[in-house]
């Protein structure tokens, strides 16, 4: 499997009231063609940044520091906005979000909000058009097709709403999807629906998919690759067997016995001393130093490299790398 | 353990809607026992929330029987509930909302001592707060702070702490952690734990996230469209769910294990709309064993087995 | 630092450190105040009319009420510099102590009409039902006459003078406070600590002081600035009319109307007169607009 998009050394920062923020800190990632790569962390670990930055999409005071975006061998980074906007999105690069309802516009049917993602198809008529459209809806499994493309958003319930925004989505076929959320404003059974949904395009399609989330269950449920974020940096990459069962990053492996289900005694529960650290003045070297049992002094003043420990399981952890080195 | 705190009976909450009469709660009968976590899941909209704020008597249930401590408190007048808000404490979902965004931590805290009058004098409460700010894990130059400058977590922790400021024996936790990161809930939970043994409380969680329920409960109940469809020892329900529903629940939970997967999709179509619900069962258009029976009969809540009730005609 | 070794000497330095943090919190918005350059400028200019109606016997050259036949209409010069009227009195000295005239009324119809209207908008959000109905019904009716020909009435009514201009202009004007606070109440009123609030059981009373006011009270302060001018210039379009202030009481709207007459033979009088109410309204709405930013910053896109 070749490398679909890869982002180097990306760094990125706000402007804020209260100073600076580095939201990224040199984040390094590979996707490959095919497969779903989860990006997980917890709030304001710079997962939905990534997501934004990747389609251009950051607010008035980010500014990109450094690094790359190369997807299908361009800089996207390097992109004006009306080549972004002509070329890259939606057609190559589409991406879902949290709240299906702010997606959607309320003033608009479902059909004219489908044809008008596809004006940039000049080549098709009305008529082909609708054809794509009732083939992408009927593909989510959306009950009466007919009917619901009359319909207003407002009258979809969530499950049906993300549905929709999946099926606008693939019309487009692009060859990358980026789901920020997805299920989090969904009930467990409508979850279930979409995580299966997204499963058969999986196998179907062949697409790519990023998929940014901090539900380590739905992770385990669809992806292949784990990427861990931490404070504005990745912190472990590897597939997802690997991180279930050999988690190395100290981090990692923390959150994975914070999650109910994989513990389900009360007493079992990990903690992480300590609170995700303010990014407008970070700590210094591995940005977890403080909060880590295993920490050394090297910790505190060196940032540790994202390495290769195993095939494909790469690791930020001078502790872990060393003791690798080592064997 | 076995002393009943809470009865419910038959308890109905209604509303009547420009589209007809919406049964939030329509017909809810449980028992919370002293001492025990009672654990009520259901998805959104099923009637959860309405639940425990009729019995807390935030709202104003359109029938039934809340006997607490043997009084029947379901109709008691506004003015009277001055001592039943002492007893019962609530827990919100999102701590960034259920803060007074204009008042320090103290004033938050001090508040519910000076409407109860629970202490003598400005440097009794100081200390209470003192006090409690420290069982949350939090410190004493907290209390000068706003909500806005505290994390989620501590501003979770700080809603806990005026929660039990007066000491009450019941605290409903209604999501307590969903707004919160995981590692985060972890700490609150345990915390909530420690509290709860500490003081000797009983505890009454509602939740969308099974999981939780299941980490935390002794006694859990299925709730849909504003009934319950099954209650019963939380090891029992969660070894052999009865109720269809109770059953594609549970299996529409990701279980975090990569050789785990959902196998086909557990529960079809979507939750009625609870005004107009359907007749007899509520869950019979996506019931796999419906039977005829179940349009024009609606199952009751009965006993099946020692320690579980259910709701469906497959087990009456 | 624990409870054991928290002492009550050291609870008070913490309880002085939250007074500087409140004071920190006023500065953030003075920050974002001063940043915006028409915030700023129109502080400037509301404060130049302040001086000028405090210090009004020392910025005004002569006396406002003398008149002197020897000096009627001189067109503005090095020894008038806007002129003199019809009497020959100073049309400068005249206006600066008409701002005195024009701050004070504005002040007090904002009192009247904030007070009632923020009032029964606190009651009409907070407690619906038919309160709601009825105090909106009554905002409807008195919304739907023009307000100065209503205020014309009532000034008819009661007669002339400052303290009935006040009555008349507030008698409308509290209807827009209180449509703001209600539907500003209407969305905390749905907000998780209103019913935290009850949940420990706060008193209504309790819960409209301690938690729904100090929550509308942002959105009040801008309201005070933006309804500044429109009390300036309906006050001025009373005594224009003549049912205001009563000449020779040196009032701007007053001035106008003296001013109409020659208005070709003496623009001035009129004109500087109309320039100093814009100047006032316009820095009001400046300060209100920044104010709104600096308050809310999550409105101040578009």
């Amino acid at each position: 499997m070749g490398t679909l998009l890869e982002i180097r050394d990306l760094k990125v920062s706000f402007d804020t009231e209260e100073g600076k923020v580095e939201a990224l800190d040199g984040v390094n990632l590979k996707v490959k063609e095919g497969e779903f790569h989860a990006l997980i962390g917890e709030t304001g670990c710079g997962k939905t940044v990534t997501g934004l930055t990747i389609l251009g999409l950051l607010d008035n005071n980010a500014k990109i520091e450094n690094g790359q975006v190369i997807y299908k061998g361009i800089d996207l980074l390097k992109l004006t906005e009306k080549q972004l906007q002509q070329q890259i999105r939606g057609k190559e690069i589409t991406m879902i979000f949290q709240d299906p309802s702010t997606s959607l516009d309320p003033i608009f049917t479902i059909e004219e909000q489908m044809l008008e993602a596809l004006e940039n198809e000049l080549e098709l008529t009305k008529e082909e058009k609708l054809k794509i459209i009732t083939e992408e809806l009927r593909k989510v499994k959306l009950p009466d097709v007919e009917e619901l493309l009359k319909k207003y958003p407002h009258q979809l319930s969530g499950g049906m709403k993300q549905r929709v925004m999946i099926a606008m989505m693939l019309s487009c076929r692009p060859s990358l999807l980026i789901a920020d959320e997805p299920t989090t404003a969904l009930d467990v059974s409508t979850q279930a629906q979409f995580l299966k949904i997204l499963e058969d395009l999986k196998r179907e399609t062949k697409i790519t998919a990023i998929y940014i989330t901090h539900n380590l269950a739905v992770v385990s449920e669809i992806c292949d690759t784990v990427s861990v974020m931490y404070a504005g940096r990745i912190v472990e990459t590897a597939s997802l067997k690997e991180i279930f069962l050999n988690p190395q990053h100290p981090y990692t492996y923390k959150l994975l016995h914070s999650v109910l289900g994989i513990e389900t005694d009360i007493e079992q529960l990990q903690e992480i001393p300590g609170s995700v650290p303010k990014l407008i003045n970070p700590p210094s070297g591995c940005r977890f130093h403080p909060r880590c049992e295993e920490a050394k002094d090297i910790c505190k003043t060196k940032i540790p490299k994202l390495q290769e420990i195993s095939d494909g399981h790469f690791v930020a952890c001078h502790k872990r790398v060393m003791e690798w080195t080592k064997c | 353990m076995d002393k009943v705190l809470i009865e419910v009976e038959d308890l109905k909450k209604h509303y009547h809607t420009s589209k007809g009469t919406l049964k939030a709660v329509d017909g809810v009968s449980l028992v919370i026992r002293k001492g025990e976590t009672f654990g009520l899941v259901g998805e959104s909209g099923c009637g959860k929330s309405t639940l425990i704020r009729t019995i807390l008597r935030l709202l104003y249930p359109t029938s039934g029987k809340i006997i607490f401590e043997g009084r029947n408190i379901a109709h008691l007048h506004e003015k009277d509930l001055k001592d039943l808000r002492k007893r019962m404490g609530i827990v919100f979902q999102d701590p960034h909302s259920s803060l007074n965004p204009r008042m320090t931590i103290f004033d938050i805290l001090a508040r519910p001592l000076k409407i109860h009058k629970i202490v003598k004098n400005r440097d009794d409460m100081v200390l209470r707060i003192v006090e409690i700010l420290k069982l949350m894990g939090l410190q004493a130059e907290h209390m000068i702070r706003f909500p806005h400058e505290l994390s989620g977590g501590q501003k979770q922790r700080v809603a806990i702490a005026r929660a039990l400021m007066v000491e009450p024996e019941i605290l409903f936790l209604d999501e307590p952690t969903s707004a919160l990161d995981v590692s985060v809930q972890a700490k609150i939970l345990k915390l909530l734990d420690k509290v709860k043994k500490q003081r000797n409380l009983t505890y009454f969680y509602i939740s969308h996230d099974i999981n939780l329920i299941r980490v935390v409960s002794d006694r859990i109940a299925v709730m849909y469209l504003g009934k319950i469809v099954e209650l019963g020892e939380k090891d029992l329900v969660f070894q052999k769910p009865l109720h269809p529903y109770t059953n594609g629940l549970f299996r529409s939970v990701p279980i975090p294990d990569p050789d785990v997967k959902i196998e086909k999709i557990p529960l079809e179509g979507e939750v009625p709309s609870p005004v107009n619900p359907p007749s007899g069962c509520r869950f019979h258009p996506r019931c796999e064993f419906a039977k005829s029976v179940c349009k024009g009969k609606e199952p009751k809540l009965m006993k099946v087995e020692d320690g579980r009730m259910v709701a469906c005609h497959l087990y009456q | 630092m624990t409870s054991e070794d928290l002492s009550y000497e050291q609870l008070k330095k913490e309880i002085k450190r939250l007074k500087r943090k409140r004071s920190s919190q006023v500065n953030l918005v003075w920050k974002r105040f001063t940043k915006n350059r028409l915030a700023l400028i129109g502080f400037i200019m509301v404060s130049i009319v302040i001086f000028m109606a405090i210090f009004s016997p020392i910025v005004s050259p002569y006396d406002p009420y003398k008149t002197n036949p020897l000096e009627r209409f001189k067109p503005p010069s090095m020894k008038h510099i806007l002129g003199t009227d019809a009497l020959g009195r100073d049309v400068f000295s005249r206006l600066v102590y008409g701002s005195r005239i024009a701050l004070e009324i504005g002040a007090l119809i904002v009192l009247f009409e904030g007070m009632i209207g923020i009032s029964l908008g606190l009651i009409s959000g907070y407690f619906g039902g038919v309160v709601d109905k009825v105090i909106m019904w009554l905002v409807d009716v008195l919304r739907s006459f023009p307000i100065v020909v209503l205020a014309l009435a009532i000034a008819g009514i009661l007669g002339q003078g400052v303290i009935n201009v006040v009555i008349a202009l507030g008698t409308v004007g509290w209807t827009s406070y209180a449509r703001m606070v209600r539907s500003k109440v209407l969305t905390i009123k749905e907000l998780d600590y209103i019913e935290a609030a009850r949940s420990i059981g706060e008193s209504n009373l309790s819960i409209i002081l301690r938690y729904v006011f100090p929550n509308v009270l942002p959105t009040v302060i801008v309201m005070v600035y933006l309804m500044m001018p429109t009390a300036l210039i309906a006050s001025a379009t009373l005594s224009f009319l003549g049912l205001g202030v009563q000449p020779p009481t040196a009032d701007w709207g007053s001035i106008i109307a003296e001013g109409r007459m020659y208005l070709l033979k003496a623009p001035w009088i009129s004109t500087s007169a109309g320039f100093f109410i814009m100047f006032t309204v316009l820095g009001f709405n400046f300060i209100g607009d920044g104010l709104r930013d600096a308050l809310d910053p999550t409105s101040r896109r578009n």
